[in-house]
């Protein structure tokens, strides 16, 4: 069997799908009934089915209304498709960075397999088709409304095969490529036996700050043209305007032009060859270079040499307590993987990356200029209220808590500390990442809309007990079965079935909370806010109380399962 | 055979060499002791020659093949077994093997016959269809040792083999080592345990900061430090530790 063919296939049945198949569907529980685990499973499947075809269903119509407009201002048919695929390569490239690092250069088995009689190109042939693999889906969930609205609006001709194997297949390669160039920078020039994970998130950072400048490029543009149709006076030439944005889209992303444009017949055959000649270009010297400094890069991260010190004092410092230790600890697993910041710290961050964006978009603006108008809607605290409950109790802090801590897991059997020492470190530090930062952002929400002071009193309150619940969930889950045998840090939380379980059973308990209150508000405003409260108070010793069950149960002697 | 001659291994400029102008000779048919202290360099050694590292100088050859030019060559002639096991742990154990069996295209009645010869010797032939994570730490080191095996090797290397082995294992272990030299095969072995190295090695070598401080029998060790009653222990520890010397 070829050897390449070989390598993937080991990399699939040796750590991925079985490994995630075995997270998600065997539970070491066995008090659990059948019956429940095939109800909870149905459930999250349904509920991750309608939240994909929301999205798709979302991405549909704002290719198709792109692609209405384009035709109208431009006359051209694949404004849609374009967009789609600028959006593609953006979220393929950010992605390829972060997971290129884990499979390229710091895969488990590379150990293994530098001992074998395989080459580097083969090694990093087997590499890439994973990392190909890995990266479809994003794409494909981009890019696929996009083409069937091409698709459904224009009937079939000649081009549309051609141009969707390209869209479909090859249209990421040069992303991806471009992703694992950054990454073999870093590695290559990083400063050598320091931590690279400060540089990656550097290196991500900057992605993100280049996307968020682009952005603001679009939205300065548009603003004059948003203040026109609020307004009802035509200030400006909003249609020039709308067409100098498109215009600019066509010139400068030429390279997503001539890979959506190959899907029709008129532009195809000028497009097709340019696209062609363009990607196998690129790709080939990015790889040349790759594969140059392929084996350098994975002797640097073998390198066994230590840190160099520069401080002479060693710094040891005694903490009495151990739940502050434990805290520490978590941190350090936090830190030592730039994955699991980036996931992670993100969750926590939301409301402060979307007031950037709003703020840049203009909608902060809008808002401001109507202000009188919003404070008059009387549930506009409530609004403001589950939108930062809701962002900041759907995370997978704890419910990947205990399988980010993977193979060392098993030494926390060996420490002489309660399992409730656990629990409440794990806890404290969910509140520390979530909580913080929502007290933050109420109040700066209560500054901004210039509520009463007293606000703030309720929405805390509300939104503490919430992210306390979410943590409690989210420990229940991943206490029940971690996920410890990961081999890259994106298995023990982006694939990771515990994860995705501690955010949909989140969900649910939220939308029974919102369902409260809209039953109670039926009768009185002030008492639907106290009935939320009372609810709240009464199920969390409860939750609580399971969550800590099922952790003494983890950290018994006889739990044994990841042996 | 394997000859090193002035390797140099440096990871971080700012520090010392891991490995210093290492000059080294394994001739065919002898089983070789690599012995140092901890953080001597005899992992990095063992690195170069099995083609995870690359030397900064020097070269490394492998029956007559050079590490930089014909690496894949040199690594189809290696069986190796490293001190820390790395498996595909989903895999079953008898798919793993037919992994790197696949890997060195060993023939279907070759694999078979190795793999029911090897594993019968340590006694791992009823475990074969269970998931490797569901093995012990010595479970893991037999099933390497299997896989190094799997596809007749021309040279073994061995850093710490006897580690988590159990007595009987052991024992094979030896056993399989000499008669794998008595083929004209040559065997090259990290150890910490002087006592295994004393009994079993034709040659030692010790490593200290990265440099070779001795190198001969056992009996050339004894003669030249002039004491021959000495242990490879007490030679040992004469040679790399300056506490023990005062």
């Amino acid at each position: 069997m070829n050897i390449v063919k070989l390598l993937v296939k080991a990399q699939y049945t040796g750590f991925k799908l079985s490994s995630f198949l075995n997270t998600s569907f065997k539970n070491p529980n066995k008090k659990t009934k059948p019956i429940f685990k095939v109800l909870g499973t149905v459930l999250i499947i349904i509920g991750l089915v309608i939240a994909t075809s929301s999205f798709i269903f979302i991405f549909y119509s704002n290719f198709s209304g792109i692609n209405l407009m384009v035709q109208y201002l431009m006359n051209r048919p694949d404004g849609g498709i374009i967009s789609s695929l600028l959006m593609s390569f953006i979220i393929v490239l950010l992605f390829s960075f972060i997971y290129s690092n884990q499979i390229l250069y710091k895969g488990k088995d590379l150990k293994l397999l530098q001992t074998l009689p395989i080459s580097s190109k083969q090694l990093i042939s087997s590499r890439l088709v994973v990392l190909y693999l890995d990266l479809l889906p994003f794409h494909l969930f981009v890019v696929l409304p996009a083409l069937v609205n091409i698709f459904i609006v224009n009937s079939f001709y000649k081009s549309f095969i051609f141009g969707t194997i390209i869209i479909l297949f090859l249209f990421q390669l040069l992303p991806m490529a471009l992703g694992n160039l950054i990454s073999m920078l870093v590695i290559r020039f990083g400063k050598k036996g320091a931590d690279k994970t400060n540089l990656e998130i550097m290196v991500v950072s900057m992605i993100m700050l280049a996307i968020l400048i682009l952005q603001t490029r679009i939205s300065e543009k548009m603003i004059p043209i948003s203040n026109s149709l609020m307004t009802g006076k035509i200030e400006v030439d909003v249609i020039s305007m709308i067409t100098g944005i498109f215009e600019s889209l066509y010139h400068y992303c030429f390279y997503m032009v001539w890979a959506g444009s190959s899907l029709f017949d008129i532009y195809a055959i000028s497009s097709i060859p340019k696209y062609l000649v363009f990607t196998v270009v690129c790709i080939l010297l990015i790889y040349l270079i790759i594969d140059k400094s392929y084996l350098k890069c994975l002797s640097l991260n073998s390198s066994t040499a230590v840190k160099k010190q520069n401080s002479k004092t060693l710094n040891v410092k005694a903490s009495n307590s151990i739940v502050k230790s434990l805290l520490l600890r978590e941190w350090e697993i936090l830190k030592s993987s730039s994955y699991f910041i980036f996931e992670i710290m993100g969750e926590a961050l939301i409301p402060l990356i979307l007031i950037i964006v709003y703020s840049f978009m203009g909608v902060l603006t809008e808002i401001m200029d109507n202000i009188n108008y919003v404070q008059s809607f009387p549930y506009f605290p409530v609004l403001v209220c589950a939108a930062l409950a809701f962002m900041g109790s759907l995370s997978q802090v704890s419910s990947t808590s205990i399988s980010r801590e993977g193979n060392q897991f098993i030494y926390n059997k060996c420490l002489p500390i309660q399992a409730f020492d656990y629990f409440k470190a794990k806890v404290y530090f969910h509140l520390i990442l979530m909580f913080i930062p929502n007290v933050i952002f109420t109040i700066a929400a209560l500054t901004f809309f210039s509520f009463p002071f007293y606000n703030l009193f309720w929405m805390i309150g509300i939104n503490f007990l919430l992210i306390l619940n979410s943590s409690y969930i989210g420990l229940f889950i991943d206490s029940q079965k971690p996920f410890l045998n990961w081999t890259s840090p994106q298995q023990a939380v982006k694939q990771n079935f515990n994860g995705i379980k501690g955010v949909g059973i989140t969900f649910v308990f939220f939308v029974l909370n919102c369902g409260l209150f809209y039953i109670i508000d039926l009768l009185s405003y002030d008492f639907a806010i106290i009935g939320v409260y009372i609810f709240l108070l009464a199920v969390t010793p409860f939750i609580r109380k399971q969550a800590i069950k099922k952790m003494e149960e983890l950290y018994s002697i006889s739990s044994d399962f990841y042996i | 055979m394997i000859k090193l001659t002035d390797v140099t291994k440096t990871y971080n400029k700012a520090s010392k060499p891991a490995v210093k102008k290492l000059n080294l000779t394994v001739p065919d048919g002898k089983i070789f002791g690599f012995l140092g202290p901890n953080g001597a360099g005899k992992s990095t050694t063992i690195k170069m020659i099995v083609g995870i590292l690359g030397q900064d100088s020097g070269t490394i050859e492998v029956n007559g093949f050079d590490n930089h030019n014909n690496i894949i060559e040199i690594k189809r002639k290696i069986g190796f077994i490293p001190d820390e096991s790395v498996f595909y742990d989903k895999m079953t154990a008898i798919r793993y093997l037919n992994f790197i069996s696949d890997i060195f295209k060993v023939n279907e009645e070759d694999r078979k016959n190795r793999i029911e010869k090897y594993s019968k010797m340590f006694e791992l032939q009823d475990h074969l269809k269970e998931d490797i994570n569901s093995y012990s730490h010595g479970m893991k080191q037999k099933l390497e040792i299997i896989s190094a095996m799997v596809h007749d090797p021309e040279i073994l290397i061995l850093d710490e083999p006897m580690v988590g082995l159990d007595p009987h294992s052991s024992y094979v272990l030896k056993d399989l080592m000499r008669d794998f030299c008595n083929e004209g095969k040559t065997v090259f072995f990290s150890t910490h345990v002087m006592e295994v190295a004393e009994r079993l090695c034709d040659l030692v070598g010790i490593i200290n900061e990265g440099e070779l401080i001795a190198q001969g029998t056992y009996e050339e060790l004894k003669n030249k430090n002039g004491d021959k009653n000495a242990t490879l222990e007490k030679l040992f520890l004469d040679l790399t530790d300056d506490d023990f010397k005062e």
